[in-house]
This record gives C-alpha cells, structure tokens and sequence, in this order.
C-alpha cells in the first residue's frame, strides 16, 4: 500500500474513532458551551453598541481600522474594515483557546494505542510515519470542525442581531476560519509530538500542557521581555495577525511560520517514532 | 534458507540486558519454537522478530528485510502479539476489513478474507461485536484470526493459547497444524512445552537472555538418539524383574544403556539406527526376559530437556 493511501486509511479510521467516542459527546457539549459564551460576549462588544445605537458609518469604519492596526498594523488594518469585528474576535478566541482544545483531544491519540499496544496491530501493517501523521491529521481534522462550530454559533448571533448582514458574515467568517488553521496544524504537532513520547495518557496530558505552557512562556513572556522576534516564532500565535491580513508579503510569512514549525516538529516527532519500542 | 535470521543479537532496555548475543535461524516453511522460562527473553526475541523494538547490537531480519520495513515485507509477515489488546470500540469484523486494507489486500477481496479467517476461528457470529465485549478467550481468537489474514510467509505467534480452556487451546492448536501443512513458517513463543513439541520442527531455548540451545525437535529432545522405556511390574507384585542389560548393549548400533528404577534408557548411534529400530529390537529381548513394558517415549521430552537447561 502507498503511504498515501496508508494516510488516508488511518485518517478515516481516526476521525471514525474520535467520533464513536464518548469524548466526542464532551467535545459536542464544550463546542456548544463555549460557542454561547462567545455569542453572548459579542453582543457586549463596543462596536456592537454602536452598531445599536445607528451610529455613523463613517465614524464606524474608524473605529474598526483603529482597532485592527492595533493587531495587524494601519496598511493591513485599512483591507480588513469591511470586516465585523466581532467576526474576527470569534477567530481571535478560536485561536486563543485552540491549544486548549488540542491537548484535552489530541492528548490521548497516539498514548493510548502505546498504553495498550493496540498500535502493534497496525506497525506491522503499515509504516510508522503513516500512523503517525493519520493521527496527527485526525487531530487536526476534529478540531478544526470544533473550531468552526463554535464560530458558527457567534456568526448566528452576529447575523441575528443585525451587526453584519449574512453573506458578510459569512464571507469573513469561513476566512477568518481558514486564516487559523495553519496555527491549529502548527498547535497539533506540537501536541503531538510531546504526547508520542508517553504510554500513559495522563502523563502525556499533564506533559502538554506543560509543554504549550513553555511554548507560551518562550514565544511570548520571554519574547517580549528580551525583544527577540525569533522567540516569538516558538509561539503559533505570533503569526495570527500576518495570517488574518491581505497582505501577501505577511501572509507568506504566517504560512511560513505555522507551515515550518508544523514540518519541523511532525518530522521530529515522526523520527521519534519509527526509533522508538512499542 | 532462513526465513529468519537472528545474528549476535543484544537488547538492552536501560541498564538491563533483556537478551544477549544470540544467534539463530527459523528454516523457511519451518515451525520454530521459542521456549524459556519467564525472563529469559521470548518476548523481546519475538519483539525483535515482530519490528515492535529494536535490536541494540546485531541484526534481524525477516525474509532478508529488517522487520521494520513495511513497504518490503508487506502482507508477508503477520503477527499474533500476547499483550496487545484490540481496539475496544472496533466491530469484529469491521477491524479485520481495516487490517486486511492495511495489508494491501484488494476491496473486491477484504471482506471475504475477513469472513473467511474468521470463521477458521469459529467466530463467524462475531462479526458485528464490538473487541470491548468480547471474552478473553474470544478476543484470543480474533487476535489469532488477524494473523492469518490474507496469506502470509511467516506468521509470528506470541503464546497462542496462553489463557484459553483446554477446548479452546485444542482448537487454537489445530488451526496453527492446518497452518503449518500450508507451508507458512511459523515462529510461536509459548510455555506449553507440550504443544511446542508437538507443534515444532526446530526451536531454541533462551534463559536469561542467552541461548542455551537450538536445533531441530528431535535432536534438542534427543528423540533421533534415545529411546525411553517405561518398566511395570509384574502382576501381583512391585518387582520388575531383571533387565537383560548385557544383551541389550550387544544390539548394534546400541551405545549406552541405563536403567534408572523403573526406566530403561537406551542411546543409539542416529547414523546406524533410526529408534524404530531401536524399540523394536529393545522390545524383543524385553519380552524375551519376560518384562512389562508400561510405554516407550522417543527422547526424553522438552520438559526435561528444558528443565536441564535452565535455572530453577
């Protein structure tokens, strides 16, 4: 079988596995949660008050360019004031609580198949780093969906409340949602690669948050005190705003970011794998 | 020629050495045993074999590929491991179509196979049971039936019926001799001395990591070079009676001949005899002195020979 064909298999198989699971109702129920939360934090936004209160558009459009050079800088922040910002606050949150996300789902993806050497059924099927990637995009895959319902359900309030009209909603939406999946794949493989190195699933989930904890701390702590810009590559988040912008020039470098950290540590992580007794 | 082939092979987990420098070949089309008390280093030789962890020094390889190597080995090296527990939220049959896509075996072909293997088990009811339900004797069988999916060269066989009622284990038994005559080789680690040496043609008995020996069945039981008789007594009495020692040493080829109590020993020169001869002609003069025989056994068992073999 090819490696491709070996990916897509255990791909599949994955996603079937996540959702039989009873992680999967959990998963529904905090997507939902979390999904409310946000929707009723949008209603509470200042631009949504002043959107209320018919203010000017013109006075409107400053306002949102002031608020998205702050994150993306003023020729960046001038392309995206057609954009709600509570749109973009449901992708902010997305990615901010992503990491979150991926360590209480993706903890256990490769850990417990290692805990119980169910994973020896498959070793001697197929290679290593098919396994290994098929988890990784399996993980991917799930919270990706999750992330998406849960900015479906802000996108609900926004179009019920008048804020943006549907198609804008939506427009922005699914691209904002698009913009943060290289940091999700980016968060994945980082999680993946700490919780590989485990059998026991509780360590491998103590042992990522950690982890993201030290990718925090590094990426961001650490690059502001120090003003190192090379830190904060370490941190997926770094590159949201050049990902969110129209800017070629940032949204090649985002991708490059997310996309080379996601190549570096998946292929450490896959190398670790084939090296390793399971 | 050696479908497998185990060259100074040391593993070491830390600080202990799990096997050390041990050198073997399983003969192509052959049933290999893996014998040895706990500890002395089956599991990690079939381990090795299997591509689950590597050697720390020397060399595997499984039809002259190192066993990690997939893509080259493909669907010809299938596994039975002991403590590998199936994927518990897996329907039977739906985790068997799964294996047999991951062995490459065509979708006009994979359920068949899947029936099919599972029916050998006798467990074609199962096909729609989740592997979390099952028993340990079932699930035993499902395991076993996932090694022989599709046709492999070289089945590797990790305590097969370790755990199973002497029903089952018979069973299980059964389908690796309809395994063997298909000409598959066959390497199987197990405890069972018994079924080992029914089921084997060659083995080798490790103890704490070392090999102590190897060989075919015959020569590691001595079946092709002694004979054993088992002496009764008289009616009506405890005595044996006198063993005619000296006629018995004169048969030719004879070389040894021993009786310890109630059994009679006989060593013989493999090149100039076969047992057959041995026991028919050992016979002869027993009878002749007007001995009881109680049973003739060629060689002196696995159990034995593996009890001189290792530690206590």
């Amino acid at each position: 079988m090819n490696p491709l064909a070996e990916i897509v298999a255990l791909f599949v198989r994955e996603l079937l596995r996540s959702l039989r699971s009873g992680k999967a109702v959990i998963l529904a129920t905090l997507s939902f949660l979390v999904g409310s939360a946000l929707a009723l934090g949008i209603t509470r936004l200042e631009e949504s008050e002043l959107i209320r209160s018919a203010s000017d558009p013109a006075h409107m459009m400053e306002f949102r360019e002031q608020a998205y050079s702050a994150f993306v800088g003023m020729s960046a922040a001038h392309k995206l004031v057609e954009s709600p910002l509570e749109v973009a606050g449901i992708a902010w949150i997305n990615v901010f609580f992503c990491p979150l996300l991926i360590t209480l789902i993706g903890f256990d993806a490769m850990s417990s198949d290692l805990q119980f050497r169910s994973v020896r059924y498959f070793t001697s099927r197929a290679r290593r780093s098919s396994i290994y990637l098929a988890k990784m995009l399996g993980v991917f895959a799930l919270i990706s969906t999750i992330l998406l319902v849960i900015a479906s359900l802000g996108w609900t309030v926004v179009i019920a409340n008048g804020i943006a009209a549907p198609a804008v909603t939506l427009k922005w939406g699914v691209r904002f949602w698009i913009s943060t999946l290289p940091i999700v794949l980016a968060w994945t493989s980082i999680a993946m690669l700490i919780g590989s190195q485990f059998k026991t699933p509780m360590l491998s989930l103590l042992t990522t948050f950690v982890g993201f904890f030290g990718v925090w701390v590094f990426g961001v702590a650490f690059s502001h005190y120090f003003h190192s810009e090379a830190l904060g590559w370490i941190y997926p988040g770094t590159f949201t705003p050049m990902l969110i912008t129209l800017e070629p020039a940032d949204l090649g470098k985002g991708l490059a970011g997310t996309l080379g950290s996601t190549v570096l540590t998946s292929g450490l992580g896959v190398y670790l794998f084939t090296q390793r007794d399971v | 020629m050696a479908a497998i082939s185990f060259r100074n092979v040391t593993k070491r987990f830390g600080a202990k050495v799990a096997v050390s420098n041990v050198s073997f070949e399983v003969p192509e089309g052959s049933a290999f045993g893996l014998i040895g008390p706990n500890g002395a280093g089956k599991t990690t030789s079939f381990s090795m074999m299997a591509g689950f962890i590597r050697s720390t020094d020397g060399s595997v390889t499984v039809l002259d590929h190192v066993p990690t190597d997939v893509a080259a080995l493909g669907s010809r090296l299938s596994v039975l491991p002991q403590d590998a527990i199936l994927p518990p939220r897996d329907q039977v049959g739906e985790l068997l179509v799964f294996l047999a896509n991951l062995q490459g075996i065509g979708p006009e072909r994979r359920e068949k196979c899947a029936r099919d293997v599972l029916e050998e088990v006798g467990g074609k009811d199962w096909w729609k049971t989740r592997c979390g339900e099952l028993s340990h004797g079932m699930a035993k069988r499902v395991q076993l039936a996932q090694a022989l999916l599709g046709e492999p060269t070289v089945i590797l066989l990790d305590e097969p019926t370790a755990g199973l009622d002497p029903r089952a284990a018979h069973e299980v038994r059964e389908i690796i001799s309809r395994r063997k005559r298909a000409e598959s080789t066959l390497v199987i680690s197990s405890h069972n001395l018994q079924e080992l040496e029914t089921l084997c043609d060659f083995a080798a008995i490790l103890d704490r990591g070392q090999l102590v020996a190897k060989g075919s069945m015959s020569e590691l039981t001595g079946a092709g070079r002694e004979v054993i008789f088992q002496l009764a007594p008289k009616k009506g009495t405890r005595e044996i009676g006198v063993v005619p020692e000296a006629v018995l040493a004169a048969i030719s080829g004879v070389k040894r001949v021993l009786v310890d109590r109630d059994r009679l020993i006989v060593s013989f020169d493999p090149t100039a005899l076969e047992a057959e001869d041995v026991i028919q002609s050992v016979l002869e003069a027993l009878f002749a002195s007007g001995l009881r025989i109680g049973g003739v056994t060629k060689g002196q068992g696995l159990e034995k020979r593996v009890m001189d073999l290792t530690d206590a």
